[in-house]
């Protein structure tokens, strides 16, 4: 057997011979061999019974794969929309320049990869770019260009992913009251004088250093001996990722922002040795120039209500006891208990939940319509798949409070089959999104070893499990029936839903899927009750919703209000305005089926229905924020490209109306556009609309759209005049030095055309004939004292 | 069935099964729909969008929405309009944007045309192919053949191939792929005895005709759904069929429908085709080898089903098999899908015959397998589960050097009425033509004929040895005469008297016998042999005869008349040359140039 063979013998050994793990067995192999070869295909078929077309099918559907060797160093650059805003193109153009390879390509010496991916769930930090799988935030060119060399001149990295571990020495509780008192246990060692360090390690802290900063609480820690009293415990996001790296000082309550591993003995020693705090770490508002020390007192903090979030800074999300502790699988138990399936249906209804992924459907109704069906075995499944690019919201979760998801599932898994069928459940869960899928396979493994996941859950009778399904990198699985298929083992085409998946979905089976979010809310609705959870939010749209705000705004992260809120309050009020003083031009909100909402909506109240009424849509909950150099012609054209790439193909409209529509935009960003270009697009619009066959294709031309009801000037300035107001669409544009310039010399060093010259200290000129517009001197001027125009 | 509802469309009411789809609703209607992946064979899938259609409720409060008609199933009231301007409007652009994508497709232009677009406002794409992403062939290959294609690649970038570099490695080359993709996009290339399609080269076993044989019949002509064997004149004035190796298709359809074994297809020889000499204790399987069937050893894979004759299936039965099988491929579906009916024809017949040898009523049959990669395992075992040992206690030796075509299936059935462990019997509608009783005085012998009735039924379709035995069945009751029906001597029995057809036809036993002809009071004819193997000149003699006696047909003899109808079938080199068959036998034969 070849050394291939045997990697590949070894990956099938992982998982059961079906179907089902198709896409996991290849994601094993891409991994352990840099790409997919065909000895693969032969015996992956083989053994899982696929015919080998659909495994090369499937090879060639999901991005994670290759038929040819990637290299060694993989450099993936984020293009979701939040990077796309602040000039991640610009940074492909570099490295493609740099590394003389085009997105997609291998160094001719095998050693890199350069390729692009949408979004890794750091949005805030924006633009963000992976390489060999760690997350650098906030690129600038020459920035880039020294990490780069750092990852090529660094070894080969470990193909074999560490199993994740964590303890599972378990005592499994065989009824809620076992269950009471292990939370009293818990409750009780807490109360000692243990201070607790809570650091924020979500997405966008990692890709600042969250490692080297624990790393650096903890030799602090060792050196003085304070082991038995000070606990680091590593959260999953706190939300103010502008501010990272994060901690709180716990119970003094004291935030400390923007940390370094050199502030690690000062905070150590002044807060919790000597009970003060470090000044120059505190929040400072902008406003008033005050110090504020209390994570509530912030103005970022204070003017949401995080239910959800708040929990992300109290638990150590690969600590089953963390979660316990503060009440965890307390709703589980109540409702196992206290409560008939119908009940549950019945509270969550009257809590009024509705989905948190997009559509805005009432949870309780795809729950009772399941309930229903009669049937042997049903699914209840959770979407994870967030492929809105600069949407975090739902990994954020995942990673930092994987038991709340985990609780609702099970919560809804009995409202829909419990008493009545066989349940059985997936995560079905992106995987660009290593880390959540990480700390939700620990999650399961300690919710089974407790007795709270698996057969006869607390005693109940009830039985329920979950298993994991790790996406291949494609945006159409998460539309419903296209992730069904997904977790099958076949390529994500959605079907036509005129039945519906909860009479027929997953295995032909009845299937509820919701959205991780959607499950998160469900404990909190059993728990505390439907009337107050139904208390906060509008008269339609009840509770709260997690938005990543993103994009040119001052305070990035993510932000938790109660529905209704107004977009002016979220972008100004919580989000700070916008970045460097620029005049506020657009919020995109709901990924690529969304839309832009220009400055004369911002004070519609954020909801399901009056987003929609203004053309764009909740989604998930991206909103990324857009300034006067934002073209919106490039943003449709941006999402044009997104959802052309990512359509599955099957149906014409889409693969069709989409195709066409991307070459108008793109003929009209290169200023060759032409007036009867609009009512094209208008026509696409319909047949979009009225001829697609899922969602997806529905809802495609609305990026555009809305860019053109709002901003139709900008087209027309395009098209009419050959003007790129913005000053972004590179083949309309020039590049100008102001005469501010101090003659750092930065942008000579980064021009790749040479085409910038001057005198040191001296003001420098760009010779526009050579000057190929990529944009980065502009990019790496420390000053902004290069325009466009 | 669940009770039907209404629906209306275009504002007509029509009555529906729950669970109907709206297209086929609304086609059973007469209402044209478009469509460009919609086959009848395979399930729906919306994927050209051609199909939408305006729906409607009363109880929708206005609301109407587009929907894809083949996905659609029906509700009570539901109303449809195929002809909104929404529907007209969303088809067109379609069409405007499946025009851009395949300028080259005629047949996307035609039926663009028909809905009256004659031009795009898109761009045509550079250098375009003509696949239009129906799935169609994806579909038909993942339903009903062997899962060899799939598609590639996703978004505007989709393909269809069975992997990255089009090598068909699992691909059996069916041409369902190219048989049914609605451009022509999928090529194929067949030349010297190679078909050529996804980068493979398979190779087609040739038909050929054995001079010596061939009668020029013309069965070959009429049987080939490629019009590919022609019946010429030789200069010696015999007839003789041609299959071009240029354009054979190696189907074999013709060799199975060939009477007189003429056709023999390269690397099959007849022996081979009727599979082992003792076949006790076996069901015999002949699986398409183009369908989903996966290779087993207790199948006989062959070309088409269409090409195991009647000859075949009986030899078969004769050597000891339980049962044979004819599966099949869908027909809709398959470029041979003429073949599948003969297929079925010839089981049919062949069937019929095995329960007249008393071998059973149930013990040939021709199915379609079960969709789906399971369904040709679980169609064999249905089968065979059930299945009867066969009566016979010693396998019949079979000459296959001697005994070919109709000639060997007749040689079959003689061995089999010598049979002691079988009882022969008349069928039902044979029975039906005599009033009969099983203690009459006198048996009508009808020898072997009921055999070659049910025998010439395919290649006598018009009229058949049956007219023979309804006039002899009338004749009997004119005087007033119930008779025992006897095919063997045994049937006989104790019969006083056996009246025969005419003198050629007679049990061998000592009972006395009277013709039919002297039972009617006419003159007696002389008994001719019967023999399929006639040549040019027996045959211009045998209608010289038929000629001069300008006789009923009750007047000649049963074989005359068989040997009569097969060699003045309707072969496409007889039309114009014989006339059509009188009730007398008047007709000129103008053979000679």
């Amino acid at each position: 057997m070849t050394p291939q063979l045997a990697v590949i013998e070894e990956v099938l050994g992982r998982y059961p011979q079906d179907a089902a793990s198709l896409i996991m067995v290849l994601q094993d192999v891409q991994a352990a061999l840099n790409h997919v070869p065909d000895e693969a295909v032969d015996l992956v078929s083989d053994r899982l019974g696929v015919p080998r077309t659909k495994v090369h099918s499937a090879v060639s559907f999901y991005k994670a794969f290759s038929v040819e060797p990637r290299g060694k160093h993989r450099i993936d650059v984020c293009m979701g929309t939040a990077c796309h805003v602040r000039g991640a193109e610009r940074l492909v153009n570099q490295l493609a320049d740099e590394l003389g390879v085009a997105p997609g390509g291998t160094t001719a010496d095998q050693e890199v990869t350069l390729d692009t991916v949408h979004c890794v769930g750091a949005c805030a930090l924006g633009p963000v770019v992976v390489m060999d799988g760690e997350c650098h935030g906030e690129m600038k060119p020459r920035k880039l260009s020294r990490a780069v060399k750092t990852c090529c001149e660094s070894g080969p990295v470990d193909k074999v992913a560490a199993a994740p571990s964590a303890t599972l020495d378990i005592e499994p509780v065989a009824d809620p009251a076992a269950l009471q008192s292990w939370r009293d246990r818990l409750q009780a060692a807490a109360a000692t004088d243990t201070a607790v360090i809570s650091l924020c390690a979500g997405s966008g802290c990692r890709a600042l250093g969250a490692d080297a900063m624990v790393d650096a609480f903890e030799a602090v820690i060792a050196e003085r001996g304070l082991g038995d009293k000070v606990r680091i415990q590593q959260n999953g996001c706190h939300g103010f990722c502008e501010r990272g790296l994060i901690c709180i000082v716990r119970p003094q309550g004291v935030l400390y922002q923007k940390i370094k591993p050199a502030d690690a003995a000062e905070i150590i020693e002044q807060t919790i040795e000597n009970g003060g705090v470090v000044e120059r770490l505190l929040y400072e508002d902008p406003a008033t120039n005050a110090k504020i020390a209390g994570e509530q007192d912030i103005p970022f903090y204070a003017r949401q209500t995080r239910s959800l979030m708040q929990r992300n800074a109290l638990i150590d999300p690969l600590s089953i006891d963390d979660y316990v502790a503060g009440g965890g699988y307390g709703a589980l138990a109540k409702a196992l208990v206290d409560m008939t399936p119908e009940q549950v249906i019945d509270e969550v209804k009257t809590a009024g939940l509705r989905g948190r992924g997009g559509g805005g459907f009432q949870a309780a109704r795809k729950w009772a319509s399941a309930r229903k069906v009669p049937a042997k075995r049903k699914f209840i499944l959770c979407n994870a798949d967030e492929g809105d690019p600069g949407a975090f919201m739902d990994c954020s979760l995942l990673e930092g409070n994987p038991h709340s998801v985990i609780e609702g599932m099970i919560i809804g898994a009995y409202a829909v089959a419990g008493g009545q069928s066989q349940a059985e459940g997936y995560v079905y869960v992106r995987a660009e999104y290593p880390v959540a899928v990480e700390h939700l396979t620990i999650a399961l493994d300690q919710a089974r070893a407790a007795g709270l996941l698996g057969d006869d859950i607390l005693g109940s009778g009830f039985s329920y499990d979950i298993k994991v399904s790790r996406g291949g990198g494609s945006f159409v699985c998460g539309e419903s029936t296209a992730l069904m298929k997904s977790i099958e083992g076949e390529i994500g085409e959605p079907r036509a839903k005129y039945v519906h998946t909860s009479t027929s979905g997953l295995y032909d089976s009845p299937t509820v899927l919701n959205n991780v979010e959607t499950f998160a809310n469900v404990p909190l609705i059993v728990s505390e009750g439907a009337s107050a959870f139904a208390a906060v939010g509008t008269d339609r749209s009840k509770g709260t919703k997690i938005f990543s705000l993103v994009g040119k705004v001052v305070n990035t992260g993510l932000v938790e209000v109660p529905m209704g809120m107004t977009l002016r309050e979220i972008v100004y009020d919580i989000g700070g305005g916008i970045r460097d003083g620029k005049a506020f031009k657009a919020v995109q909100t709901g990924g690529p089926s969304g839309g832009c909402v220009p400055a004369s909506l911002l004070d519609i109240p954020v909801d399901f229905d009056a987003l929609s009424k203004a053309g764009s849509m909740m989604g998930s909950g991206g909103m990324i924020v857009m300034d006067e150099h934002t073209c919106m012609v490039d943003v449709a054209r941006y999402f044009t490209e997104f959802l052309a790439h990512e359509s599955c193909g099957k149906c014409a409209a889409c693969r069709l109306g989409l195709d066409q529509m991307l070459a108008i935009l793109e003929r009209i960003c290169k200023g060759e556009g032409a007036p009867a270009d609009l009512p094209a697009l208008e026509k696409l619009f319909d047949v979009l609309d009225d001829g697609s066959l899922c969602g997806l294709g529905k809802s495609a031309a609305n990026p555009v759209r809305s860019t053109l009801a709002h901003f139709r000037d900008e087209y027309e300035a395009h098209i009419t005049d050959k003007r790129c107001p913005a000053g972004v669409c590179r083949e309309l544009i020039i590049f100008e030095v102001l005469d501010t310039c101090n003659g750092c010399g930065a942008c000579v060093k980064v021009c790749p055309v040479d085409a910038i010259t001057g005198e040191k200290k001296g003001m420098h000129t760009i010779d526009v004939d050579i000057c190929t517009s990529c944009g980065l001197c502009q990019a790496s001027c420390p000053d902004d004292v290069i325009i466009s125009r | 069935m669940s009770d039907k509802f209404d629906i209306t469309i275009n504002g007509q009411p029509i009555a529906v099964e729950p669970g109907t789809m709206v297209l086929d609703a609304a086609r059973r209607r007469g209402v044209p729909v478009p469509t460009l992946c919609d086959h009848p064979s395979l399930d729906p899938s919306g994927a050209c969008r051609m199909c939408v259609v305006e729906i409607s409720h009363a109880d929708w409060n206005g609301w109407t929405g587009l929907v894809t008609s083949c996905l659609y199933p029906v509700e009570p009231g539901l109303q449809v309009s195929t002809l909104s301007k929404r529907v007209h409007e969303t088809r067109r652009t379609l069409l405007e944007l499946y025009l851009a994508r395949c300028p080259e497709s005629e047949e996307i232009k035609a039926i663009a045309r028909a809905e009256g677009v004659d031009e795009t406002p898109f761009p045509p794409k550079v250098d375009a192919d003509k696949c239009i992403q129906c799935g169609l062939c994806v579909r038909v290959c993942d339903e009903l053949s062997v899962q060899a294609l799939a598609p590639l690649g996703r978004g505007t970038d989709k393909t269809v191939g069975p992997r990255p570099d089009d090598v068909g490695e699992d691909c059996v080359g069916c041409l369902a792929c190219a048989d049914i993709c609605p451009t022509g996009e999928i090529e194929y290339t067949r030349t010297g005895g190679k078909l050529g399609i996804w980068n493979r080269s398979f190779y087609v076993p040739l038909c050929a005709v054995q001079t010596d044989l061939c009668r020029g019949c013309g069965a070959c002509e009429q049987a080939c759904p490629f019009d590919i064997p022609r019946v010429f004149a030789t200069r010696d004035g015999n007839f003789l069929a041609d299959i071009s190796r240029e354009t054979c298709t190696g189907c074999g359809i013709c060799a199975g429908a060939c009477p007189t074994g003429a056709i023999i297809q390269r690397g099959w020889a007849d022996e081979d085709l009727c599979g082992w000499a003792d076949q006790r204790g076996k069901v015999t399987t002949y699986a398409c080898d183009r369908s989903h069937f996966t290779a087993r050893d207790d199948v006989i894979s062959i070309s088409c089903v269409g090409r195991v004759s009647v000859d075949d299936m009986l030899t078969c039965l004769a050597r000891g098999a339980d049962g044979v099988q004819l599966v099949c491929r869908d027909r809709d579906s398959c470029p041979y899908g003429e073949g599948g009916h003969l297929g079925e024809e010839q089981a049919a017949v062949a069937n019929d015959l095995a329960a007249i040898a008393g071998l059973g009523d149930d013990r040939i049959r021709y199915v379609k397998p079960r969709p789906g990669p399971a369904g040709p395992d679980e169609t064999v075992a249905a089968f065979r589960a059930d299945r009867d040992a066969t009566p016979l206690t010693e396998p019949c030796p079979v000459d296959f050097t001697t005994e070919r075509g109709l000639d060997r299936a007749l040689t079959v059935i003689d061995w089999l009425a010598m049979r002691p462990e079988l009882t022969p019997r008349v069928p039902d509608d044979i029975a039906a033509l005599f009033d009969t009783s099983d203690t009459a005085d006198d048996a009508l012998w009808l020898g072997g004929l009921v055999e070659l009735d049910r025998l010439l039924t395919g290649h006598v379709a018009d009229w058949r040895l049956r007219d023979v035995l309804a006039d002899a069945g009338a004749i009997l009751r004119g005087q007033g005469l119930k008779v025992r029906l006897a095919l063997t001597d045994q049937q006989v029995g104790d019969a006083k008297r056996v009246i025969a057809l005419d003198p050629g036809f007679k049990p061998g036993s000592d009972v006395p016998v009277v013709t039919l002809d002297e039972l009617a009071g006419a003159e007696t004819a002389a008994a001719p042999t019967f023999h399929f193997r006639i040549a040019h000149e027996e045959r211009r003699a045998l209608v010289d005869r038929l000629k001069a006696a300008g006789a009923a047909p009750i007047r000649t003899t049963p074989t005359d008349l068989a040997q009569l109808k097969l060699i003045t079938r309707q072969g496409a080199w007889l039309a114009g040359r014989y006339a059509e068959p009188a009730a007398t036998f008047a007709f000129t034969e103008e053979v000679e140039r």
